[in-house]
Protein backbone atom coordinates (compact mmCIF):
# COMPACT_ATOMS: atom_id res chain seq x y z
CA UNK A 1 0.00 0.00 0.00
CA UNK A 2 1.00 3.70 -0.93
CA UNK A 3 2.16 5.28 2.39
CA UNK A 4 0.98 8.50 2.35
CA UNK A 5 2.35 10.00 4.95
CA UNK A 6 6.07 9.30 3.09
CA UNK A 7 4.79 10.96 0.53
CA UNK A 8 3.56 13.86 1.49
CA UNK A 9 7.07 13.96 3.51
CA UNK A 10 8.91 13.56 0.51
CA UNK A 11 7.23 16.18 -1.38
CA UNK A 12 7.39 18.90 1.39
CA UNK A 13 11.41 17.90 2.00
CA UNK A 14 11.98 18.65 -2.24
CA UNK A 15 10.28 22.18 -1.96
CA UNK A 16 12.29 23.12 1.29
CA UNK A 17 15.39 22.28 -0.87
CA UNK A 18 14.87 25.13 -3.01
CA UNK A 19 17.26 27.79 -3.89
CA UNK A 20 16.51 30.17 -6.20
CA UNK A 21 19.71 32.71 -6.46
CA UNK A 22 22.22 33.23 -3.82
CA UNK A 23 25.43 34.85 -3.59
CA UNK A 24 27.72 31.54 -2.23
CA UNK A 25 30.05 31.78 0.39
CA UNK A 26 30.78 35.89 0.00
CA UNK A 27 32.69 38.43 1.94
CA UNK A 28 29.18 40.91 2.86
CA UNK A 29 28.40 43.54 5.24
CA UNK A 30 25.16 44.86 6.52
CA UNK A 31 23.94 48.25 6.53
CA UNK A 32 20.63 49.76 7.70
CA UNK A 33 19.14 49.66 4.38
CA UNK A 34 20.86 46.39 3.01
CA UNK A 35 23.40 44.61 2.04
CA UNK A 36 26.73 45.82 0.50
CA UNK A 37 30.00 43.74 -1.41
CA UNK A 38 33.25 44.90 -2.42
CA UNK A 39 33.52 41.97 -4.84
CA UNK A 40 31.12 40.15 -7.43
CA UNK A 41 27.49 41.53 -8.49
CA UNK A 42 23.99 40.62 -6.63
CA UNK A 43 22.59 41.58 -10.41
CA UNK A 44 25.05 38.89 -12.01
CA UNK A 45 23.41 36.74 -9.01
CA UNK A 46 20.51 37.10 -10.43
CA UNK A 47 18.67 39.01 -7.49
CA UNK A 48 15.50 41.18 -8.69
CA UNK A 49 13.40 43.76 -6.48
CA UNK A 50 10.50 41.57 -5.50
CA UNK A 51 12.59 38.81 -3.47
CA UNK A 52 13.17 38.09 -0.55
CA UNK A 53 16.55 37.12 0.87
CA UNK A 54 17.55 35.22 3.81
CA UNK A 55 20.59 36.07 5.42
CA UNK A 56 23.33 33.65 7.01
CA UNK A 57 26.82 34.39 8.78
CA UNK A 58 25.01 37.31 10.23
CA UNK A 59 24.22 38.57 13.42
CA UNK A 60 20.58 39.32 12.40
CA UNK A 61 18.88 36.35 9.64
CA UNK A 62 15.72 37.81 9.33
CA UNK A 63 14.94 37.57 5.77
CA UNK A 64 13.84 40.62 4.07
CA UNK A 65 11.95 41.55 1.02
CA UNK A 66 14.29 43.24 -1.94
CA UNK A 67 13.42 46.79 -2.68
CA UNK A 68 16.61 47.35 -5.40
CA UNK A 69 19.30 46.00 -6.68
CA UNK A 70 22.60 47.11 -8.12
CA UNK A 71 26.11 45.38 -8.33
CA UNK A 72 27.73 45.90 -4.95
CA UNK A 73 24.40 46.96 -3.02
CA UNK A 74 21.27 44.95 -2.51
CA UNK A 75 18.23 47.49 -0.71
CA UNK A 76 15.75 45.35 1.46
CA UNK A 77 12.51 46.70 3.19
CA UNK A 78 14.03 47.75 6.74
CA UNK A 79 10.26 49.45 7.26
CA UNK A 80 8.90 46.85 9.67
CA UNK A 81 12.22 45.51 10.73
CA UNK A 82 15.30 47.14 11.23
CA UNK A 83 18.65 45.51 9.90
CA UNK A 84 21.36 45.70 12.31
CA UNK A 85 25.28 47.32 10.74
CA UNK A 86 27.69 44.53 10.66
CA UNK A 87 31.09 45.23 8.89
CA UNK A 88 32.25 42.96 5.94
CA UNK A 89 33.01 39.51 7.16
CA UNK A 90 33.84 36.10 4.79
CA UNK A 91 32.03 33.05 4.55
CA UNK A 92 28.29 34.52 4.45
CA UNK A 93 25.35 33.94 1.93
CA UNK A 94 22.22 36.12 0.52
CA UNK A 95 19.90 33.33 -0.62
CA UNK A 96 16.01 33.58 -1.78
CA UNK A 97 14.64 30.36 -1.35
CA UNK A 98 11.48 28.69 -0.21
CA UNK A 99 9.48 31.35 1.98
CA UNK A 100 10.30 31.09 6.03
CA UNK A 101 6.81 32.06 6.54
CA UNK A 102 5.57 28.52 5.63
CA UNK A 103 1.72 26.82 6.49
CA UNK A 104 2.28 23.92 5.84
CA UNK A 105 -1.20 21.59 5.50
CA UNK A 106 -3.55 21.41 9.08
CA UNK A 107 -0.40 23.01 10.37
CA UNK A 108 -1.19 26.53 12.80
CA UNK A 109 1.55 29.35 10.72
CA UNK A 110 4.86 29.10 12.40
CA UNK A 111 4.80 33.10 11.79
CA UNK A 112 2.01 35.00 11.20
CA UNK A 113 2.02 36.61 7.17
CA UNK A 114 3.71 39.92 7.44
CA UNK A 115 2.58 42.58 5.10
CA UNK A 116 6.25 42.73 3.75
CA UNK A 117 7.16 39.25 3.52
CA UNK A 118 6.74 36.38 1.10
CA UNK A 119 4.28 32.68 2.58
CA UNK A 120 4.06 29.66 0.91
CA UNK A 121 1.07 27.59 1.64
CA UNK A 122 1.03 24.50 1.27
CA UNK A 123 -1.96 21.62 0.20
CA UNK A 124 -1.60 17.25 -0.02
CA UNK A 125 -4.74 16.26 -1.86
CA UNK A 126 -5.12 12.86 -2.97
CA UNK A 127 -7.80 12.25 -5.87
CA UNK A 128 -8.09 8.75 -7.49
CA UNK A 129 -7.13 5.10 -6.35
CA UNK A 130 -7.52 2.23 -9.27
CA UNK A 131 -6.99 -1.68 -9.46
CA UNK A 132 -5.10 -2.07 -12.55
CA UNK A 133 -4.13 -5.82 -12.07
CA UNK A 134 -5.44 -8.74 -10.48
CA UNK A 135 -5.59 -10.82 -7.80
CA UNK A 136 -7.03 -7.50 -5.13
CA UNK A 137 -4.54 -9.16 -2.78
CA UNK A 138 -1.12 -8.49 -4.04
CA UNK A 139 -2.16 -6.86 -7.29
CA UNK A 140 -1.02 -3.31 -8.41
CA UNK A 141 -2.76 -0.19 -7.58
CA UNK A 142 -2.37 2.94 -9.43
CA UNK A 143 -3.13 6.44 -6.58
CA UNK A 144 -2.81 9.71 -8.03
CA UNK A 145 -3.27 13.12 -6.63
CA UNK A 146 -2.07 16.66 -6.36
CA UNK A 147 0.78 18.26 -4.19
CA UNK A 148 0.07 22.36 -4.48
CA UNK A 149 2.17 24.90 -3.19
CA UNK A 150 0.68 28.70 -3.17
CA UNK A 151 3.24 31.64 -3.33
CA UNK A 152 2.70 34.77 -1.93
CA UNK A 153 4.32 37.66 -2.08
CA UNK A 154 3.11 41.53 -1.23
CA UNK A 155 0.87 43.35 -3.82
CA UNK A 156 2.51 45.83 -6.18
CA UNK A 157 5.92 43.84 -6.00
CA UNK A 158 5.93 43.29 -9.45
CA UNK A 159 6.01 39.98 -11.49
CA UNK A 160 9.48 39.37 -12.13
CA UNK A 161 10.76 37.77 -8.98
CA UNK A 162 7.20 35.54 -8.14
CA UNK A 163 7.90 34.19 -11.85
CA UNK A 164 11.67 33.46 -11.10
CA UNK A 165 10.65 31.87 -7.70
CA UNK A 166 8.09 30.07 -9.64
CA UNK A 167 10.19 28.62 -12.07
CA UNK A 168 12.50 27.43 -9.91
CA UNK A 169 9.78 25.57 -8.25
CA UNK A 170 8.83 23.98 -11.01
CA UNK A 171 12.39 23.08 -11.89
CA UNK A 172 12.34 20.48 -8.88
CA UNK A 173 9.19 19.17 -10.36
CA UNK A 174 9.66 18.20 -13.62
CA UNK A 175 7.78 15.25 -15.10
CA UNK A 176 9.31 11.92 -14.26
CA UNK A 177 11.04 13.32 -11.10
CA UNK A 178 10.83 10.38 -7.98
CA UNK A 179 10.56 10.05 -5.03
CA UNK A 180 10.87 7.25 -2.35
CA UNK A 181 7.41 6.69 -0.72
CA UNK A 182 7.87 4.36 1.81
CA UNK A 183 8.22 1.10 -0.31
CA UNK A 184 6.70 2.90 -3.26
CA UNK A 185 8.00 5.35 -5.71
CA UNK A 186 6.14 8.33 -6.35
CA UNK A 187 6.51 9.73 -9.60
CA UNK A 188 5.67 13.48 -10.86
CA UNK A 189 3.11 13.03 -13.51
CA UNK A 190 3.74 13.69 -16.93
CA UNK A 191 0.47 13.31 -19.05
CA UNK A 192 -0.40 16.27 -16.71
CA UNK A 193 2.71 18.06 -15.87
CA UNK A 194 3.14 20.66 -13.34
CA UNK A 195 1.55 24.16 -14.11
CA UNK A 196 1.26 27.02 -12.48
CA UNK A 197 -1.09 29.60 -12.13
CA UNK A 198 -1.19 33.21 -13.28
CA UNK A 199 -0.50 35.64 -10.97
CA UNK A 200 -3.80 36.86 -8.65
CA UNK A 201 -3.92 39.61 -7.15
CA UNK A 202 -6.10 38.46 -3.61
CA UNK A 203 -7.59 41.90 -2.98
CA UNK A 204 -6.30 41.67 0.86
CA UNK A 205 -3.09 43.12 -0.12
CA UNK A 206 -1.23 39.73 -1.34
CA UNK A 207 -0.59 38.09 -4.81
CA UNK A 208 -0.42 35.06 -5.53
CA UNK A 209 0.89 31.78 -7.78
CA UNK A 210 -0.31 28.49 -7.28
CA UNK A 211 2.05 25.56 -8.42
CA UNK A 212 -0.02 22.04 -8.83
CA UNK A 213 2.05 19.30 -8.91
CA UNK A 214 0.25 16.32 -10.23
CA UNK A 215 1.70 13.03 -8.61
CA UNK A 216 1.02 8.86 -9.54
CA UNK A 217 2.16 5.80 -7.38
CA UNK A 218 1.73 2.04 -8.18
CA UNK A 219 1.96 -0.10 -5.44
CA UNK A 220 0.33 -3.59 -4.52
CA UNK A 221 -2.41 -3.88 -2.50
CA UNK A 222 -3.10 -6.03 0.43
CA UNK A 223 -6.12 -7.30 1.51
CA UNK A 224 -6.79 -7.31 5.26
CA UNK A 225 -6.99 -10.88 6.62
CA UNK B 1 -5.09 14.88 -49.35
CA UNK B 2 -3.08 11.59 -49.32
CA UNK B 3 0.73 12.11 -50.15
CA UNK B 4 2.13 12.00 -53.76
CA UNK B 5 3.23 8.57 -53.43
CA UNK B 6 -0.09 7.23 -52.36
CA UNK B 7 -1.63 8.86 -54.86
CA UNK B 8 0.70 7.32 -57.03
CA UNK B 9 0.03 4.20 -55.61
CA UNK B 10 -3.84 4.03 -56.05
CA UNK B 11 -3.26 5.28 -59.71
CA UNK B 12 -0.77 2.44 -60.06
CA UNK B 13 -3.78 0.03 -58.84
CA UNK B 14 -6.50 1.21 -60.72
CA UNK B 15 -4.18 0.67 -64.02
CA UNK B 16 -3.16 -2.48 -62.95
CA UNK B 17 -6.40 -3.31 -62.36
CA UNK B 18 -7.55 -2.02 -65.81
CA UNK B 19 -4.69 -4.04 -68.09
CA UNK B 20 -5.91 -7.36 -66.40
CA UNK B 21 -9.52 -6.44 -67.73
CA UNK B 22 -11.30 -5.21 -64.42
CA UNK B 23 -13.45 -2.76 -64.48
CA UNK B 24 -14.87 0.40 -62.57
CA UNK B 25 -18.17 -0.10 -62.02
CA UNK B 26 -19.78 3.08 -61.37
CA UNK B 27 -22.60 2.09 -59.34
CA UNK B 28 -19.83 0.26 -56.91
CA UNK B 29 -18.26 3.88 -56.73
CA UNK B 30 -21.07 5.81 -56.02
CA UNK B 31 -22.04 3.04 -53.28
CA UNK B 32 -18.70 3.83 -51.59
CA UNK B 33 -18.26 7.34 -51.73
CA UNK B 34 -22.24 6.84 -50.03
CA UNK B 35 -20.71 4.47 -47.59
CA UNK B 36 -18.22 6.94 -46.95
CA UNK B 37 -20.26 9.97 -46.30
CA UNK B 38 -22.37 8.26 -43.34
CA UNK B 39 -18.96 6.81 -41.85
CA UNK B 40 -17.88 10.36 -42.22
CA UNK B 41 -21.07 11.76 -40.64
CA UNK B 42 -21.35 8.92 -38.04
CA UNK B 43 -17.49 10.23 -36.76
CA UNK B 44 -18.43 13.75 -36.79
CA UNK B 45 -21.69 12.78 -34.45
CA UNK B 46 -19.41 10.55 -32.14
CA UNK B 47 -16.64 13.44 -31.96
CA UNK B 48 -19.82 15.48 -31.06
CA UNK B 49 -21.22 13.48 -28.45
CA UNK B 50 -17.60 12.86 -26.69
CA UNK B 51 -16.95 16.64 -26.86
CA UNK B 52 -19.94 16.98 -25.18
CA UNK B 53 -20.46 14.72 -22.52
CA UNK B 54 -16.51 15.47 -21.82
CA UNK B 55 -17.38 18.95 -21.29
CA UNK B 56 -20.63 18.21 -18.85
CA UNK B 57 -18.33 15.58 -16.94
CA UNK B 58 -15.95 18.35 -16.64
CA UNK B 59 -18.40 20.66 -15.31
CA UNK B 60 -19.85 18.39 -12.90
CA UNK B 61 -16.88 16.94 -11.51
CA UNK B 62 -15.83 20.88 -10.51
CA UNK B 63 -19.26 21.70 -9.28
CA UNK B 64 -20.46 18.87 -7.56
CA UNK B 65 -17.43 16.60 -7.32
CA UNK B 66 -16.49 13.15 -9.22
CA UNK B 67 -15.67 9.34 -8.18
CA UNK B 68 -14.18 9.35 -11.21
CA UNK B 69 -11.56 12.40 -10.75
CA UNK B 70 -11.43 12.48 -6.99
CA UNK B 71 -12.67 16.18 -7.55
CA UNK B 72 -14.66 17.58 -4.05
CA UNK B 73 -17.78 19.66 -4.33
CA UNK B 74 -17.62 23.04 -4.28
CA UNK B 75 -18.44 24.21 -0.85
CA UNK B 76 -22.01 25.48 -0.33
CA UNK B 77 -23.61 27.97 2.03
CA UNK B 78 -25.68 29.77 0.31
CA UNK B 79 -25.81 28.44 -3.05
CA UNK B 80 -24.38 31.52 -4.89
CA UNK B 81 -21.03 29.53 -5.50
CA UNK B 82 -22.50 26.67 -7.12
CA UNK B 83 -24.56 28.06 -9.29
CA UNK B 84 -22.53 30.98 -10.58
CA UNK B 85 -20.73 28.02 -12.92
CA UNK B 86 -21.37 27.92 -15.80
CA UNK B 87 -20.49 26.50 -19.60
CA UNK B 88 -20.05 28.95 -22.49
CA UNK B 89 -19.63 27.48 -26.02
CA UNK B 90 -16.96 29.49 -27.84
CA UNK B 91 -16.44 27.54 -31.01
CA UNK B 92 -17.43 24.25 -32.63
CA UNK B 93 -15.29 22.13 -30.31
CA UNK B 94 -14.34 24.42 -27.65
CA UNK B 95 -16.02 25.40 -24.36
CA UNK B 96 -15.29 27.18 -21.47
CA UNK B 97 -16.39 26.22 -18.21
CA UNK B 98 -16.67 29.80 -15.69
CA UNK B 99 -17.14 31.40 -12.37
CA UNK B 100 -18.68 34.88 -11.80
CA UNK B 101 -17.97 34.46 -8.35
CA UNK B 102 -15.00 35.99 -6.80
CA UNK B 103 -15.24 33.30 -4.11
CA UNK B 104 -14.30 30.73 -6.77
CA UNK B 105 -10.78 31.57 -7.05
CA UNK B 106 -10.49 31.92 -2.83
CA UNK B 107 -11.96 28.50 -2.53
CA UNK B 108 -9.95 26.57 -5.97
CA UNK B 109 -6.43 28.20 -4.39
CA UNK B 110 -7.20 27.78 -1.34
CA UNK B 111 -6.63 30.94 0.48
CA UNK B 112 -6.41 31.76 4.24
CA UNK B 113 -9.34 32.51 5.74
CA UNK B 114 -11.83 29.92 3.26
CA UNK B 115 -13.78 27.56 5.54
CA UNK B 116 -14.99 23.75 4.38
CA UNK B 117 -18.04 22.50 6.19
CA UNK B 118 -18.54 20.40 2.94
CA UNK B 119 -17.07 20.16 -0.46
CA UNK B 120 -13.62 21.60 -0.52
CA UNK B 121 -10.68 23.37 -2.60
CA UNK B 122 -8.53 22.81 -5.87
CA UNK B 123 -11.63 21.12 -7.62
CA UNK B 124 -10.37 22.64 -10.88
CA UNK B 125 -7.17 21.32 -10.37
CA UNK B 126 -8.15 17.77 -10.15
CA UNK B 127 -10.54 17.92 -12.27
CA UNK B 128 -7.69 19.01 -15.07
CA UNK B 129 -5.58 15.95 -13.42
CA UNK B 130 -7.98 13.41 -13.74
CA UNK B 131 -9.18 14.19 -17.06
CA UNK B 132 -7.79 11.93 -18.91
CA UNK B 133 -9.55 9.58 -16.63
CA UNK B 134 -12.73 11.04 -17.47
CA UNK B 135 -12.21 11.43 -21.31
CA UNK B 136 -11.78 7.46 -21.01
CA UNK B 137 -15.26 6.88 -19.73
CA UNK B 138 -16.80 9.04 -21.61
CA UNK B 139 -15.46 7.15 -24.69
CA UNK B 140 -16.41 4.03 -23.48
CA UNK B 141 -20.09 5.59 -22.81
CA UNK B 142 -20.38 7.12 -26.28
CA UNK B 143 -17.93 4.70 -28.66
CA UNK B 144 -19.64 1.40 -26.66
Amino acid sequence: MYDHAAGHLALQSRAITLSVKTTGSATLAATTSGYTRSAGSFVTDGFVAGMEVKPTGFTDTTPRLITDVAALTLTVDVTVDSLSVQSAGSGRTLVTGLPTIREWQNVAIQTPVKPRRHSIHESYAPATQEQITSPYDGGLAEETGLYLLRWEIPENTGWLAIDTCVNALLALFTPGTAFTAGSSTLRVRGDIAPWASGLVNQGNGRASRTITIPWRVFSRTTVAA
Amino acid sequence: MGSARDRANGRNLVAKHLRSGGEVRADTAAAFTEYLRRFGTVLSDRNTAVVTSFTNELFTSIVDGSIVTGAPPLPVATGALKSSYAITQEGPATFRIHSSDIAALAVEYHWRGAKYRNGGPHGRAITVAGAPRLLAMVTREVVG
